[in-house]
């Protein structure tokens, strides 16, 4: 036998003490000094493991261990009674659902009442129907008025109502000389009578309607008139 | 099915009684090889502990094929491995203070004389360092094979590796406890031992 073979006999030999060697390794050792000094450390070193004290279990032990397991098994029943397996298991996907879903309820509710007033179409209805409230027979509605045919409705607030009111009212009132006498404009004028009444008393007031037409307003004023509404429109 | 696979078999019914008893039966083991492989006493008691309460609350998935003490020897060996590497990485306990609480731990039987004692400590503290000196899955090996009598298979069944490994393990633990030994002799000679000072003082 070989000094490495005997070496591996050695290493295990020891694992039962007593326990007679092989022949052949026997032989070996009987004639080879240095695994004859190999086997008697081994031995030395493996008995020297004997004088290793251990210190006994504390008298408390056993009690320690059962409160150590009550205390354990307590939460856990608490937490299994109170909440479903899957969901304690599980808490993360059930969580991402829930928010989820939140978001699209959300969504849906946004959709359905929150956009809802801005939508064009219905901005356009509302306007529509505050112009006559604006200008019951106001002429932008008439289709007498070329530059208001283009125009929307809408962008006539109130606060330019009145004054245009005022405007047309002035121009209505405070000009006299502008309104002209309705046989001065509808008869033509005869050769030598060109002189007007000097009598104001002789100037009719013709029959104006406060947000109307205007009858017997002259073509310039017409056009003033209608180039204010323009300005204010 | 031998006694112990009985007793779980029966602790997994319900029965805590049967537990009780493998607690009296295997709690000294327990903690001796805890001790071994951690060498501090409170923290060897609280790992047998916690091995005994792991195995408790897992008792539902315990088969009769497997041996009791196996189950149990892997779990203290496990939870052992683990505080050992955790005090590695935080050396939260010197080398100092080990051996100060070492010091009331082995303190020597009242019969024995203080130069007995003082001896039986000397010869304890080598040892100690000798384990401590080996590598884990070595001081594993070897201390089930020296001090709890465990066969290769079991062993291998314990640390969850081959017998090839394991045989490997037991072979290097020998030669370097072989080589620390011979270290231990060159420092101090046989001639001149404590025991020798001592009777020439």
């Amino acid at each position: 036998m070989r000094c490495k073979q005997v070496r591996v006999i050695l290493l295990d030999g020891l694992a039962i003490p007593g326990d007679p060697l092989p022949d052949g390794a026997a032989a070996h050792l009987a004639g080879c000094p240095a695994c004859r000094r190999l086997q008697a450390e081994l031995e030395a070193s493996w008995a020297m493991l004997d004088s290793y004290p251990c210190p006994e279990a504390s008298a408390s032990f056993d009690q320690a261990v059962w409160a150590r397991i009550r205390k354990t098994e307590a939460p856990a029943g608490r937490s299994r009674s109170r909440v479903p397996f899957f969901l304690a298991r599980h808490a993360w996907v059930v969580g991402s659902l829930a928010a989820a879903c939140l978001v699209i309820v959300i969504g849906v509710l946004l959709a359905v009442y929150g956009g809802a007033g801005k939508s064009p179409a219905t901005s356009a209805a509302r306007a529509a129907a505050a112009v006559p409230a604006v200008f019951p027979t106001a002429p932008r509605s008439a289709p007498t008025l070329p530059c208001q045919g283009a125009e929307p409705a809408a962008v006539v607030a109130e606060a330019d109502e009145e004054r245009l009111l005022e405007e047309i009212d002035e121009l209505l009132g405070a000009d006299p000389g502008s309104v002209a006498d309705p046989a001065y404009i509808e008869t033509p004028e005869e050769p030598g009578s060109r002189s007007r009444p000097a009598s104001p008393a002789g100037v009719k007031d013709p029959p104006v309607s406060p947000r109307g037409s205007t009858p017997g307003v002259s073509g310039t004023s017409a056009a003033r008139w209608a180039a204010g509404v323009c300005r204010h429109a | 099915m031998d006694a112990d696979a009985a007793l779980m078999v029966r602790v997994r019914e319900g029965d805590d009684g049967a537990f009780a008893e493998l607690l009296g039966r295997y709690r000294q083991s327990a903690v001796h090889f805890a001790y071994r492989l951690v060498q501090n006493a409170a923290v060897a008691e609280e790992i047998a502990q916690d091995a005994f309460v792991n195995i408790y609350h897992a008792r539902s998935r315990y088969e009769p094929t497997a041996k009791f003490n196996t189950w149990l020897f892997t779990v203290v060996t496990n939870l052992s491995l683990k505080h050992l590497k955790r005090k590695r990485r935080w050396l939260a306990v010197s080398e100092a203070d080990e051996a100060a609480a070492r010091k009331y731990e082995d303190c020597p039987s009242p019969e024995k004389s203080p130069l007995d004692g003082m001896v039986e400590r000397e010869a304890a503290e080598g040892v100690r360092r000798a384990v401590r000196a080996l590598p884990d899955k070595e001081r594993t090996a070897i201390v089930l094979h020296k001090y709890h009598g465990k066969s290769y298979q079991d062993i291998a069944a314990i640390m969850k590796c081959s017998l090839g490994a394991v045989k490997t393990h037991i072979h290097r633990g020998k030669l370097r406890l072989c080589a620390l030994a011979r270290g231990r002799r060159a420092e101090n000679p046989p001639d001149r031992g404590l025991r020798e000072v001592c009777d020439e003082m």
